[in-house]
């Protein structure tokens, strides 16, 4: 059935993207995300929080689109200024600067830039034909999960994502607890019963995914960020010689290969993403190479490897949330966000109801990708003059865009209070470093934590062993287990600490 | 947990790791307040779990582990909490709040100034020129934007 099946989904895919409104839209969304990438301090979590209200406007197939645009766009204009200013636009770049920037001061930025944009550009073809190839079968597994199981997968969601995360990992299950609980703030559905509610009345219905989104990644970083002034130190605003020579090439190419590899299977994995497959992807190209001194003086496999492997990673960490619902990371959070406010509940039924929303996602991926290579090095002098905007600017900008968006979301001026709450919150969260993201993601799974925990225990009439006699069940909670083990091993922790300064 | 006053001290003293104690406190605090407001959550049966028996999970979750972090924090050595940004806390706040307070009664370009204008305050050296055009141009934009282009209902001056 494969191949056939493979062909007939993806001609679907394109029939949906290559509409003219769904083209639109994603060029939308890569403009944007190229924008906000190329922006420090305005990160891809923030912006897709920003313009979820808008795209409450747009049909569901054009939300998605420009949403998961905004993303893959951001990992480009990330390496755009990691290139040039010596500045990760986005984090997924910091290592993008090691050899970038140095490449920059040679004289060779262009090189630079081009063989960063063709590695994102093979790895997202790579990643995208990957998800249309593992989605179907996942999905097909994702079904046969009875309550008890989903229950301990989410568990094991969050375990990973924890584990994955730098920082402190008992932080990181608070935070996730946290989340969780104010998942369940307002009615609950199985009762009726009013939980938290502190007798306001915008929390009846539960927290707004929005605003919660919006104040912990938007408005916090106004605050954070306007205490921290940066220094922005422009290589030069003129880039010439955008083609790489032939040597710059064959020496890319493995490491492209190696970083697309790395990226996609990171990718996948709870809490991975981005992040974690450049750093992972630099590292082992410094550890591989014939002469590792050259790394950090502009070796070329040190941008082409970690830009090849973000882009992937931002590609495949679709995969859990597409097919079973869980998104494995706070962009992914904002994915289902924005799958909610169109009534779309996200699991493995997204792909037989709605095959059109859903291969056409996919499609509009490599489409974007696509667009990205074709104007995003023309554009280079644009992104570069877009970083002379001071930030006491773009925080009033972005201030009044989250402010805006929140409100027009249900036209609630309750709801702006609510961002300026959670903002304030979210600022002591990074004072006492707590982050922020494994909180979002138990947000977005604690309602239905609670769905699934008491269906399975109805199932069962109320015999709690169900989570440990279902195999698959039973599975998950030992790999979450084992892997909590190991983390609280303190040789692995050293590692991993190392690994994240490296 | 907002009473978290910056401490100079690093390291030193009985706060080996301010951050984490103040996390392990405001973990313990938030799993409290949550037992205590649903102390009358009824529980249910096993089979039909009730209102009350996840989030008395949660928050007997979040206390075991705010201790775990507080005990830590009085153990491992730690950095401080460091200095609070008070001056964008306060003011960002206000002027969210004003927004929120103002856009119904007084349209969307008098709310807008006053949130940028406060805003702005938040930040160092703006200049009333360069603010003035800037916001000049953000109330245009946003005008065409949300109100023709996408025809939110909101007012644009406070009398129309």
């Amino acid at each position: 059935m494969e191949l056939n099946h493979l062909f007939e989904n993806l001609s679907l895919g394109f029939s949906v993207a290559l509409t003219f409104q769904n083209l639109f839209w994603c060029l939308a969304g890569a403009i944007i995300g190229t924008a906000i990438g190329v922006l420090p301090g305005v990160g891809p979590v923030a912006t897709m929080a920003l313009l979820l209200p808008v795209t409450y406007y747009l049909p569901p197939e054009g939300a998605l689109i420009m949403l998961a645009g905004i993303y893959y766009g951001a990992q480009y204009g990330g390496s755009t200024t990691a290139i040039l200013v010596n500045l990760p636009g986005e984090s997924s770049s910091v290592v993008t600067c090691l050899d970038g920037y140095q490449m920059a001061r040679q004289g060779r930025a262009g090189a630079a830039l081009a063989i960063a944009a063709i590695g994102s550009f093979f790895a997202g073809c790579v990643a995208t034909l990957l998800i249309a190839v593992a989605a179907p079968p996942l999905t097909l597994l994702a079904q046969q999960f009875g309550p008890a199981d989903y229950c301990s997968l989410m568990v094991l969601g969050l375990v990973t994502a924890v584990v994955m995360a730098h920082g402190s990992v008992i932080k990181a299950i608070g935070m996730i607890f946290l989340g969780l609980l104010l998942g369940i703030v307002g009615t609950d559905v199985n009762t009726g019963n009013l939980r938290y509610d502190f007798g306001i009345g915008i929390l009846f219905d539960g927290i707004n995914f929005v605003p919660i989104a919006m104040g912990v990644f938007g408005i916090n970083e106004i605050m954070a960020n306007l205490t921290n002034p940066e220094r922005r130190d422009l290589v030069s605003a003129k880039v010439t010689g955008l083609m790489p020579t032939r040597k710059d090439l064959t020496d890319a190419t493995p490491a492209i290969l190696r970083g697309t590899v790395i990226g996609s299977l990171l990718g996948v994995l709870p809490g991975g993403g981005a992040v974690l497959a450049s750093f992972a992807s630099y590292s082992i190209e410094k550890r591989i190479a014939k002469d590792p001194s050259r790394f950090g003086k502009g070796a070329i496999e040190g941008v082409a490897g970690p830009e090849s492997a973000n882009n992937a990673a931002a590609q495949t960490s679709f995969i859990p949330m597409l097919t079973l619902g869980i998104p494995s990371n706070a962009v992914m959070a904002m994915m289902v966000g924005g799958m909610m406010i169109h009534g779309i509940i996200p699991g493995p039924q997204v792909m037989t109801e709605r095959p059109g929303l859903f291969w056409g996602m996919i499609v509009s991926m490599w489409v974007g990708n696509l667009m990205l290579i074709f104007f995003n090095l023309p554009l280079v002098g644009m992104w570069v003059k877009m970083l002379t905007v001071p930030y006491r600017l773009m925080s009033i900008a972005i201030l009044f865009f989250c402010c805006i968006g929140v409100y027009t979301l249900n036209n609630s001026a309750d709801e702006v209070l609510l961002i300026t709450f959670f903002g304030v919150v979210g600022y002591i969260f990074v004072k006492l470093d707590c982050e922020a993201a494994p909180m979002l993601l138990g947000f977005i799974l604690g309602p239905m934590m609670e769905t699934y925990l008491r269906r399975a225990m109805l199932l069962s009439r109320g015999d709690a062993m169900v989570f440990l006699e279902r195999p698959l069940s039973l599975s998950f909670l030992i790999a979450a287990a084992v892997l909590l083990a190991i983390i609280a091993l303190p040789s692995i922790r050293k590692t991993r600490e190392v690994a994240f300064v490296e | 947990m907002a009473s978290g006053s910056p401490r100079p001290a690093s390291g030193a003293g009985l706060f080996k790791s301010p951050k984490d104690v103040w996390s392990g406190v405001m973990f313990i605090a938030i799993g409290a307040l949550g037992l205590w407001i649903g102390r009358d959550y009824p529980m249910g049966s096993p089979v039909r779990l009730g209102t009350g028996v996840f989030p008395r999970l949660l928050c007997w979750g979040l206390i075991v582990i705010g201790a775990i972090v507080l005990v830590q924090g009085f153990i491992v050595k730690g950095e401080p909490v460091g200095k609070w940004a008070w001056r964008p806390i306060i003011l960002v706040s206000i002027a969210a709040t004003l927004f929120a307070l103002l856009i119904e009664p007084a349209g969307l370009v008098v709310s807008m100034i006053v949130l940028m204008g406060i805003g702005a305050l938040a930040g160092d050296d703006h200049t009333i020129k360069e603010w003035s055009i800037f916001s000049a141009i953000m109330v245009v934009i946003s005008v065409a934007m949300f109100i023709w282009g996408l025809g939110m209902p909101i007012k644009v001056f406070p009398w129309s």
